[in-house]
């Protein structure tokens, strides 16, 4: 990572003087969910009355509808009544004390990805005195970033500082109707990113300098909105790539972004919360909705991710290409073990003139675990001369586990031109044999086979995330040879 | 340093090597030839340790190692090298870097220590003209897009990479038009050397003029029926196989 | 078609069916109750359904079509000349309006244990054979147990060969009252025993009939079968078929569907390949003009190792027609060292035109080599280009090159007086054939 860890601490530091966590650690709501639940999240976090407005539609819409079961994923049903919908941060109370009480295994995992030791403790949820906080050392960032008109914080404080912007676009791209899980994020939604990157700015730096740390502790119903403004450019990273151990089952966040003309928003995640374990107990479920709305001409969404982690992941961040000249990309890689359930894939929805799209998904089972594509891509009647490539492969290790593909293609123009190609197999012998012969053993001859495997969506990641993802993959398969 | 002995091998229950003794002493290029099916390939597979194959009856030492017992990345440790008839391509994963994985997992059996990116490819340069293989290759994918020519010259750049006490071809002539077929044998003559030994599996005469065996033998239905010098080889390309069956019946 | 179920007690007592029941077969009963039962369940379907989601049956939803079909006929042997196939010895039987007509037909029962008929004679004969159908989710075979008329029987014992090709017509002829009709083939193969079986469904006018085939296949060990149908009923027709096919050990079958006519088509496949060493091979062609719609659903279980199987359908739509395809292979657990390819391309020729592909892998083992493509574009603007730099000119050039698009699939049925019938019925039937006219001088 490339902040320098001296000027880390002395953040980290400074900030715990000025005591920055204190009494939200006590405010903890009762298990249940209603509208006086809602009321109060809104006034906890001094909303104003249009956003609690807004929640409490959502919540109106999520009453009426059921949870989905299509996706091919099998897990005992979610009471949501019983979950508490503002208890984040985690009391302290409830944390391990020290490293010594934290999974050894958890910290073996830290080495072996090499994230520095300052940070296991914050990672594995030690109740530790410094506490990092993404308002906090956003700070250093933010002046970088306010010279150039970016705005980077939390979605809180965006909500505080440019409510005019977060009201034009929230909801815009995933309506509050969308979906049973969109639904109720919109109604309890307690915090996350926003960031919006006025005209003709090319963001400095990535926005994911600080994200191992910010990520953390932003709670179960994430909501991060992103606008490029015409011509602007940006590359956000989410996620990290150690596994972070987390209170809360179920994650229901919502990401929307938006791109205008001529813009440019690069989105990758790194996604491993917890699994579970060798046995399927615990683990999060993940179910997340992404879009990206490509609203002017010439602009470009391209969604990189790579899925190691959570128990059962629901996700298809999408395109929706109505700019004329529009490009959507999807990239991912998605490596389920032990008992890992992941649904997931992407949506292109081609409105605009040559609005072109390229999807590649590499799926990766291993253990008993179940890896499902679901895809789809829709060529509407408008989108003259629109073009998509689709490439989707999995790759089987061992006997116990599947892999599924499920891809949609509608197609209402003449003129457009899809291509759908995909491929699953078991992992070569012949290609294992060679790699042994030359001295290589048979775990590092599977890792290399899997990351080559993977090699074309990796080259999308941000560099020193491409290293890491890749050490992430190797850990991930761990126990799945032999 | 290799001694097989009475060696018989299954292959889905039908016996394949039918009691196989060969002794290779350090320095010594041996020819194995003999005609389709004659069970050349198996012995390759048999010693570099694939699955697949079932060994009923004999042994195999290797170095006082006993060969049979190991994994194949075991073997390619103590430095059995297998140049394949049919190098698999592997895609997506960098040949240089699957090579550098290689070496410095058998160097760290060797108790040396492991070789940065870029001492790596400072050792390998040398050794890429060696078989005047394009650099460029070496930033593709293991073998994905190689010519059959280019293939052979880099398994044969692999070996001089990895330094093998022991290398077996296996049939690393054959789909090489005679400039490519010059290459490679110029590379593998270069490779001989007093501690390293050689086994090549061959079905043509014409790579022995190229590189010149020490012994020659002649392997049919799963037995060395005969064995000789060089001069065996030319008798084999003139007259076949058949008065060599002959001969032992 | 909604009334359908108050029917069914009419239907019962009609007097064809006291002619097909009357040896009160306990499992044609059985199958009638359950079938109708089903449907009267779950009703027609509608595009929330995911099986249904391309395909609306509305239209049929509102029609009433009439069960009771007369036996009167116009109909001449060569009347059928035009759906025969050149140069080709088979043995014909022909269904008019869902009816055996015995006069157009011939039927086989040798002493070598081959049985070719119409069911309903074969049931008269006194059969006790349990022809029963698994309908499973689907509706349509399901109204197919309820209804089923007439058919035929094709059985062929422990190693016997079938040299000569069956040909069933279904004819629909223009009568006042629009008919439904419920054909039921039922295909069985003995040990070591090979047949082909040609299925056409044709009009004769403009026949606004509505056909609800169900094919059912068994096909024993390292059993042959060929199998066609070919669907060119008039476009006011609705065409619904289900084709279930069982495969014993090392047994192959191969299956091409054409589907020309129809104002809606729907084919649904169900494969099962219970045991070692099955190969099956679906075929499909299908060719949209007008507000035509066609939709075929296969469904392919690989139950154990070492099976394969190959999907290869193409589409050509033109006009405001729709293509849809759902090609699914599921690879059973324990089921290794399956091969399974699937792969379908479709040209759209007009801005109108749509197509819905969804090519499905469901994979529960590891030993699989599965590989699924799918396209939907138009012709290729390198190759229009090639040709008329050629000085071919781009009318006859696209005609050349969609001609080519859809002769591919033809090319993969053996029997070849039924390609060259299938070409000349392309040329005849893709827009601006005119153009190559003279390339049936060369068929």
């Amino acid at each position: 990572m490339s902040t320098n860890p001296e000027e880390f601490d002395s953040i980290a530091g400074k900030e715990y003087k000025a005591g920055f966590v204190t009494d939200v650690e006590t405010d903890t709501v009762p298990p249940g969910l209603n509208e006086d639940v809602i009321r109060l999240i809104s006034a906890k976090k001094e909303e104003p009355e249009w956003l609690l407005e807004w929640r409490l539609k959502a919540y109106q819409h999520w009453l009426t509808l059921e949870e989905p079961t299509w996706p091919n994923v099998h897990y005992p049903p979610v009471d949501f009544q019983a979950s508490s919908y503002y208890s984040a941060p985690k009391s302290k109370e409830d944390a391990p004390k020290s490293l010594d009480e934290v999974d050894p295994k958890l910290l073996e995992t830290y080495e072996k990805l090499g994230i520095p030791l300052r940070e296991h403790a914050k990672l594995a949820g030690v109740a530790v005195d410094a506490v990092f906080d993404s308002v906090s050392v956003a700070t250093t960032f933010k002046k970088k970033l306010s010279d150039v008109g970016v705005i980077f914080g939390s979605f809180s404080d965006a909500v505080k500082n440019h409510p005019e912007l977060v009201k034009k676009y929230l909801g815009t791209v995933v309506p509050i109707t969308d979906n049973f899980y969109a639904a109720l994020n919109s109604a309890v939604f307690t915090d996350g990113s926003f960031c919006y990157i006025p005209k003709g700015v090319r963001c400095p730096m990535e926005l994911s300098t600080y994200f191992r740390i910010n990520a953390s502790n932003t709670g179960q119903f994430e909501r991060t909105l992103i606008v490029a403004d015409e011509g602007s450019h940006v590359s956000y990273l989410e996620g990290c790539t150690a596994p972070m151990r987390d209170e809360n089952q179920l994650h229901a966040a919502v990401v929307e972004l938006v791109a205008l003309d001529d813009s440019e928003i690069k989105y990758s995640t790194v996604q491993n919360w917890y699994p579970g374990d060798e046995n399927g107990v615990g683990g999060i479920y993940n179910f997340v909705t992404k879009r990206a709305d490509c609203r002017g001409k010439n602009s470009k969404v391209s969604w990189t991710q790579v899925e190691t982690g959570s128990a059962i992941t629901w996700k298809y961040p999408s395109c929706i290409l109505k700019g004329e000249n529009s490009v959507g990309e999807f990239y991912s890689v998605a490596l389920t073990n032990n008992y890992q359930q992941a649904d997931t894939g992407t949506k292109m929805i081609h409105l605009g003139k040559n609005t072109r799209s390229t999807i590649i998904s590499k799926g990766i089972s291993a253990g008993r675990a179940q890896n499902s594509y679901r895809g789809l891509v829709k060529i509407t009647k408008g989108a003259e001369g629109s073009r998509n490539f689709t490439q989707c492969d999995s790759l089987l290790i061992g006997d116990k586990c599947g892999a599924h593909t499920f891809p949609y293609i509608e197609v209402k123009n003449q003129s457009a031109q899809v291509e759908h190609e995909a491929s699953t197999s078991k992992i070569d012998e012949d290609q294992l044999f060679y790699c042994r012969q030359r001295g290589i053993s048979e775990e590092d001859a599977v890792n290399m086979i899997v990351n080559g495997f993977c090699k074309e969506v990796f080259k999308e990641l941000p560099m020193e995330f491409a290293v890491e993802a890749q050490k992430l993959l190797a850990v991930s398969l761990e126990g799945a040879v032999g | 340093m290799l001694n097989i002995s009475n060696l018989h091998v299954k292959v889905e229950d039908k016996e394949i090597l039918k009691g196989i003794n060969l002794k290779v002493n350090a320095g010594e290029v041996h020819a194995i030839m003999g005609p389709n099916g004659s069970g050349k390939s198996t012995l390759s597979h048999v010693l570099s340790g694939r699955s697949g194959y079932e060994v009923t009856e004999g042994t195999v030492d290797f170095l006082d190692n006993n060969l049979l017992e190991l994994s194949p990345e075991e073997r390619a440790h103590l430095g059995v090298f297998l140049a394949f008839q049919y190098p698999v391509e592997i895609p997506g994963v960098n040949n240089a870097y699957m090579l550098k994985a290689a070496l410095n997992a058998i160097r760290t059996y060797r108790g040396e220590e492991e070789l940065d990116a870029m001492d790596f490819m400072a050792f390998v340069k040398d050794k890429v003209k060696l078989v005047q293989l394009k650099e460029d290759l070496l930033s593709r994918s293991v073998n994905e897009g190689f010519s059959g020519g280019e293939k052979k010259r880099n398994e044969i750049f692999q070996m001089a990479v990895l330094e093998p006490k022991l290398a077996i071809l296996d049939e690393t002539d054959s789909g090489l038009d005679i400039d490519a077929l010059k290459i490679v044998a110029d590379g593998v003559n270069a490779l001989r050397s007093p501690e390293r030994s050689m086994v090549m599996i061959t079905h043509y005469q014409r790579l022995l003029d190229y590189i010149e065996p020490d012994f020659v033998h002649v392997l049919v239905d799963g037995k060395i029926i005969k064995s000789g010098d060089k001069k065996l080889a030319l008798e084999l390309e003139k007259r076949g196989y058949d008065w060599v069956r002959e001969e032992a019946a | 078609m909604e009334s359908l179920v108050s029917k069914f007690e009419q239907f019962l007592e009609t007097e064809d069916n006291v002619t097909l029941s009357n040896n009160s077969l306990d499992w044609l009963t059985n199958a009638r109750k359950k079938g109708i039962a089903h449907f009267a369940k779950v009703g027609l379907p509608t595009p929330r359904d995911e099986h249904w989601k391309y395909t609306n049956v509305a239209p049929i939803k509102k029609k009433e079509f009439s069960l009771t079909n007369t036996k009167e006929h116009d109909v001449k042997a060569a009347d059928l000349d035009v759906f025969r196939f050149k140069n080709l010895e088979t043995i014909e039987l022909v269904f008019i309006n869902g009816l055996f007509c015995s006069a157009l037909s011939s039927t086989v029962s040798d002493e070598r244990g081959i049985v070719l008929n119409n069911l309903s004679s074969w049931l008269a004969e006194g059969h006790q054979q349990d022809l029963t159908v698994d309908a499973g989710d689907y509706v349509f075979a399901s109204l197919n147990n309820a209804f089923m008329s007439d058919g035929a029987v094709l059985h062929v014992a422990d190693n016997e060969l079938l040299e000569k090709p069956v040909h069933l017509i279904f004819v629909a002829t223009d009568t006042e009252q629009a008919t439904m009709t419920y054909p039921r083939i039922d295909i069985r193969l003995g040990k070591n025993a090979e047949a082909k079986l040609i299925e056409s469904y044709v009009s004769l006018g403009e026949a606004k009939n509505l056909t609800n085939v169900l094919t059912n296949i068994i096909a024993d060990e390292n059993s042959q079968l060929e199998h066609y149908r070919i669907q060119e009923e008039s476009d006011a027709a609705y065409h619904l078929a289900n084709i279930f096919i069982e495969q014993k050990k090392d047994s192959r079958v191969t299956s091409h569907s054409v589907s020309l006519g129809s104002a809606i088509a729907r084919v649904d496949a169900k494969v099962n390949l219970s045991e070692t060493g099955t190969e099956n091979i679906l075929n499909g062609l299908f060719l949209g003009k007008g507000r035509q719609h066609t939709d075929h659903h296969l469904l392919v279980h690989h139950l154990s190792p070492h099976t394969r199987s190959e999907e290869y359908f193409k589409g050509i739509l033109d006009n405001a027609s729709r293509g849809v395809f759902n090609g699914k292979v599921v690879v059973h657990k324990d089921a290794q060292k399956i091969e399974a390819i699937q792969s379908n391309k479709n040209l759209l020729l007009s801005p109108n035109a749509e197509v819905d592909t969804k090519p499905e892998l469901e994979i529960y083992a590891d030993d699989v080599k599965c590989a699924h493509g799918a396209t939907i574009g138009r012709l290729s603007d390198t190759e229009l280009f090639y040709l008329r730099s050629r000085g071919i000119s781009e009318e006859k050039a696209r005609a050349l090159l969609t001609f080519a698009f859809a002769d591919d699939v033809v090319n993969r049925m053996s029997l070849v007086p039924v390609r060259e019938y299938l070409e000349r019925k392309l040329i005849g039937q893709l827009s601006s054939s005119d153009q190559i006219d003279d390339l049936k001088d060369l068929i």
